[in-house]
């Protein structure tokens, strides 16, 4: 079969697979969500939160409403602020609000004339919606997901993903030529040290991301650089890749280093994304797995700089 | 290590040790001085600064805890930041924003949007319980004991030809 | 005697602001220095910028020295912290952005450099570097620099009947570092290829 051939199976077997992906969502339909509802003759003294479980307000809350990605209908009083990421805030005839109302990726309708705000009414902020798109991709709230459009765009989205991905692992291999044959060569010496080593840093990551984020969120300043922090965390991931990418490369085209980096890299990549199809979950820890390797590869040769060979006594430390 | 047997070595044993080793090295041609590079003394005594030791001393001094000093005012500010900001998350929004100019002006509004957006964030992080904090605390502890151990368990290694 | 003499008078005369009085300080220890810096860092080159260091470092603290101390010992005390600390230093200098190879202290780039360790007469110094510092400080004062155990001692803050266990074991450490047959350096295009 000659290369044309392949890349049009390919590509047709790609779009199957999502055309399948996005008939399954459109066909399970919408997953039922607990609702908190606060009633017209019930009182909040505290905050009403959540993260995905919509909101109804026919009562008083004494403190804000908030959620992240669920719908808040207001047809009460609230004294605080109403605020979601993504959702969309409904204000009703008998909504009032003593504080502001915000939402980042959402939107907001009103159901009387004159809104019954007495803050400001914040809607959509430069960004935000894009970056609360992301979080789409790994939770799907149910409102969004039933939207066979909104399905094709997110397969599109990781798609493009990947590419960048890929693009930027293959630009470090070629940036850091000797590093990243270093960093290569540590993985296939040390693979499970490397994975282990990589899992850790990884876990521990996830698990510090927690305290710095809360952070910089009450610092307010911290807020904003947070998503950028956070894109710039996978930076090593990326170079992790590019070490398991020369790896798996070079085993399959031992002759043709130049393409080696980048054939290995998409080898990786493209089951991820097929399965991001289908268990965006899964995906995305098969990729942190996965990249990890190579972190901790990267982390054992101290970056690329030093050479390690498995060792059977103890030296001391310098 | 332990103390053992090395701990107590006679005063023969000590000259042997030490007569062998000169041995070794001199079968190397050590100890060997090498001769610094001719102008090195010349270049070392021209870059000297042309105040006196005392004030050479003093300038780093001072260096030293402007350096010190610095650190701490960025600590402070963001402290001060972080109380302001709890204090518009927790009680009242419009309180940073009024401190720089009220909601209406450009800047206020963004700081109010900011403000705003930290809610949701901050409820997610207050609705994590104690336990939770701990146990989270505890695993990064011994996630990081494991994490340093076997980073530094590594050693650059001589390697011989035929290992590669 | 009159050596020492000497130089307390150009050490005094230092610290009023002579700096030709210190110019024949630096003249009379160069090569002392330089060599410790040597064998601890491992690179002529490397020696030379902490030779420059040491003697800036030296002349600002001149107001602190003893005199009742010989000022060699002194001299040869910040000398060695000043390597140790850059030792120390050293596992972090691989945050860099630039492509470098490795960080082994003979790997200075050049088909001679490498050439040149395969000779025998380096191949004490690159056992050297192999061994922990501590271990190379001790050795290098007491072999290169022929300073007796209390110098040492006093210098590295050791006792004396500690300092004889570390040069002991320093001594073992070199002797099975040498050991290594056939040992050489990492060779960067065998990387790569």
């Amino acid at each position: 079969m000659n290369l044309l051939l392949r890349a049009k199976l390919l590509f047709a077997l790609i779009a199957t697979l999502m055309l399948l992906q996005v008939e399954t969502s459109y066909a399970q339909g919408e997953p039922v969500e607990q609702v908190i509802y606060v009633g017209p003759e019930e009182t909040i003294e505290s905050n009403v939160s959540t993260i995905d479980q919509p909101i109804i307000i026919d009562g008083i809350v004494k403190g804000d409403v908030t959620s992240w990605s669920a719908d808040i209908t207001i047809n009460g009083y609230v004294e605080g602020d109403v605020v979601s990421y993504n959702g969309v805030i409904t204000l009703k005839q008998a909504a009032q609000i003593d504080g502001n109302v915000l939402t980042v990726g959402g939107s907001i309708v009103y159901e009387t004339a004159v809104p019954q705000v007495a803050g400001q009414i914040i809607e959509g902020a430069p960004g935000g919606s894009a970056v609360f798109g992301l979080v789409d991709i790994i939770r799907p709230s149910s409102a969004n997901n039933a939207n066979p459009g909104d399905a094709i765009l997110r397969n599109a989205f990781t798609l493009a993903g990947a590419l960048l991905l890929l693009a930027l692992s293959t630009l470090m291999s070629l940036l850091w030529p000797h590093r990243s044959a270093i960093t290569a060569q540590t993985l296939r010496t040390l693979p499970m040290r490397s994975l282990l080593l990589g899992i850790i840093t990884t876990a521990l990551l996830a698990l510090l991301i927690v305290p710095i984020s809360g952070l910089l969120t009450i610092s307010l300043v911290g807020l904003p650089i947070l998503i950028p922090l956070l894109l710039l965390l996978h930076i090593p991931y990326a170079y992790g890749l590019t070490a398991l990418g020369q790896v798996i490369g070079q085993r399959m085209l031992p002759k043709q280093t130049e393409f080696a980096t980048p054939a290995g890299i998409a080898l990786i990549l493209f089951p991820i994304v097929i399965l991001s199809f289908f268990l965006p979950i899964i995906a995305l820890l098969l990729f942190y797995l996965s990249a990890s390797s190579g972190l901790g590869a990267a982390l054992l040769s101290r970056l690329g700089t030093l050479p390690i060979r498995p060792q059977t006594q103890n030296l001391l430390k310098t | 290590m332990g103390r053992g047997n090395n701990n107590e070595l006679s005063e023969a044993e000590e000259r042997a040790a030490h007569e062998t080793f000169q041995a070794l090295l001199e079968r190397y041609g050590e100890p060997k001085t090498l001769n610094p590079p001719v102008n090195l003394a010349a270049r070392i005594t021209s870059q000297l600064p042309n105040a006196r030791p005392a004030e050479i001393l003093r300038r780093e001094r001072r260096r030293l805890l402007g350096r010190s000093l610095l650190l701490w005012a960025i600590g402070l500010t963001w402290l001060v930041l972080s109380a302001l900001g709890l204090w518009g998350i927790m009680v009242d929004s419009s309180l940073p924003a009024l401190l720089v100019g009220g909601p209406q002006t450009a800047l206020g509004h963004v700081v109010l949007a900011i403000t705003l957006a930290a809610k949701p964030l901050f409820a997610l992080f207050s609705s994590i319980n104690l336990l939770v904090w701990v146990v989270g605390l505890v695993t990064v502890i011994a996630l990081g004991w494991a994490w340093w151990k076997m980073l530094t368990q590594v050693q650059p290694m001589v390697l011989s030809r035929n290992q590669l | 005697m009159q050596q020492l003499g000497e130089e307390t008078q150009w050490i005094q005369a230092a610290l009023q602001g002579d700096q030709e009085a210190f110019a024949r300080l630096v003249e009379q220890y160069t090569s002392s220095v330089f060599n410790l810096c040597y064998r601890m860092l491992g690179s002529t080159h490397d020696a030379e910028d902490a030779t420059q260091e040491i003697f800036l470092r030296v002349y600002a603290r001149l107001g602190s020295y003893d005199l009742n101390r010989r000022f060699s010992t002194w001299l040869l005390s910040i000398a060695s912290n000043f390597c140790i600390d850059r030792l120390r230093r050293r596992k972090f200098a691989w945050v860099t952005l630039e492509d470098t190879a490795f960080m082994l202290p003979s790997s200075e780039a050049g088909p001679e450099r490498r050439a040149l360790q395969r000779e025998r007469a380096d191949i004490i110094q690159a056992a050297l570097q192999s061994i922990p510092s501590q271990y190379r400080l001790v050795l290098v004062l007491r072999y290169w620099h022929d300073l007796s155990y209390s110098e040492i001692a006093t210098l590295t803050g050791l006792s004396e009947s500690a300092l004889k266990t570390r040069l002991h074991r320093a001594r073992k450490q070199l002797a099975e570092a040498l050991q290594e047959d056939g040992a050489t350096l990492w060779d960067v295009e065998t990387t790569t290829s």
